[in-house]
């Protein structure tokens, strides 16, 4: 099972690697610690 | 390292702060001390890891019942956490299905905290290097599986040795981590969709463990930031709720 949604890159990002922090909020009942995934910021996807 | 990957490294580390790593050790102990005489001339182990700290080891070994059989249709469980494999209740028989072989018990009995889990299952998928998802339903509840990999197309593998055997936590109690699913490319300017699963990580490709049922409640979404560099070198940071789920 996923949970998703829009991640909307701003235009004036540079091209590269990047981090997406995951998390809950603090607020949760659950309790998570903050996860870096790595993303590469495109112009255009690969085919 | 060469520069501009050492500044990359200082500069997750530096943002970084205090961020989710597997606790599974990389030096995790992978002793088995008593093994069965397999059939298979390569049979395939998984590592399961239990416990808050992933320090109780259960191996898994998919085995055949025949030299010449097409599938893996045996699995050794290390059901109490031993290291012996050899026990008689250790020896399970799969139920075949094509390609692929299911096995299952319907409790487990976690090493690490006696508490039990219902709906243990193996399933291994394919011939001579199967694609294998292990789950179970933690502590009777929500449903567990590891074997998750972060792009579609290469599940969990079983290894020919122990030494580089995939690592799954099962730990359904959280603290909990992350994953993506796709989304490894993000298009500037526009507005793609990112996926994560809710879990564990394990060590090893594809090792992640993740809920297979929505936990969360209704309504709350996942927090994200985008963490990124202007055009000016300047670090900035988006936020955004992962609300949708599927």
């Amino acid at each position: 099972m996923l949970y998703h949604g829009p991640v909307r890159v701003p235009m004036d990002a540079r091209q590269g690697k990047a981090i997406v922090r995951v998390e809950l909020a603090k607020e949760s009942q659950f309790r998570s610690l903050a996860t870096d995934i790595e993303v590469e910021l495109v112009k255009e996807k690969a085919k | 390292m060469r520069p501009t990957l050492l500044g990359l490294a200082c500069w997750l580390f530096a943002v970084g702060g205090l961020c989710a790593e597997s606790p599974v050790p990389k030096n995790h102990d992978r002793a088995i001390a008593k093994q069965p005489t397999y059939t298979s001339k390569a049979p395939l182990y998984v590592l399961l890891t239990f416990g808050p700290n992933a320090d109780k080891s259960v191996w898994l070994v998919l085995d055949k019942s025949k030299r010449d059989a097409v599938t893996y249709d045996v699995l050794y469980v290390d059901r109490n956490a031993d290291g012996d494999l050899t026990a008689t209740a250790n020896r399970l028989m799969g139920t075949s299905n094509g390609d692929a072989t299911a096995f299952t018990l319907p409790e487990f009995r976690d090493p690490a905290t006696g508490a039990v889990h219902k709906d243990f299952r193996v399933r291994a998928s394919g011939k001579d290097k199967p694609d294998v998802m292990v789950s179970l339903r933690w502590q009777g509840k929500a449903k567990m599986g590891g074997g998750y990999p972060p792009d579609p197309g290469e599940y969990m593998k079983g290894s020919p040795r122990p030494e580089t055997a995939p690592v799954v936590w099962f730990q359904g109690d959280g603290p909990f981590r992350f994953q993506r699913w796709y989304g490894g490319q993000l298009t500037i300017g526009a507005a793609d969709e990112l996926k994560v699963f809710l879990g564990q990580l394990g060590s090893g490709p594809s090792s992640f463990c993740a809920f297979q049922e929505h936990v969360l409640p209704d309504g709350e979404a996942v927090q994200a930031t985008l963490v990124y560099h202007d055009k000016d070198g300047k670090e900035r940071r988006e936020s955004y709720d992962l609300k949708e789920r599927c």
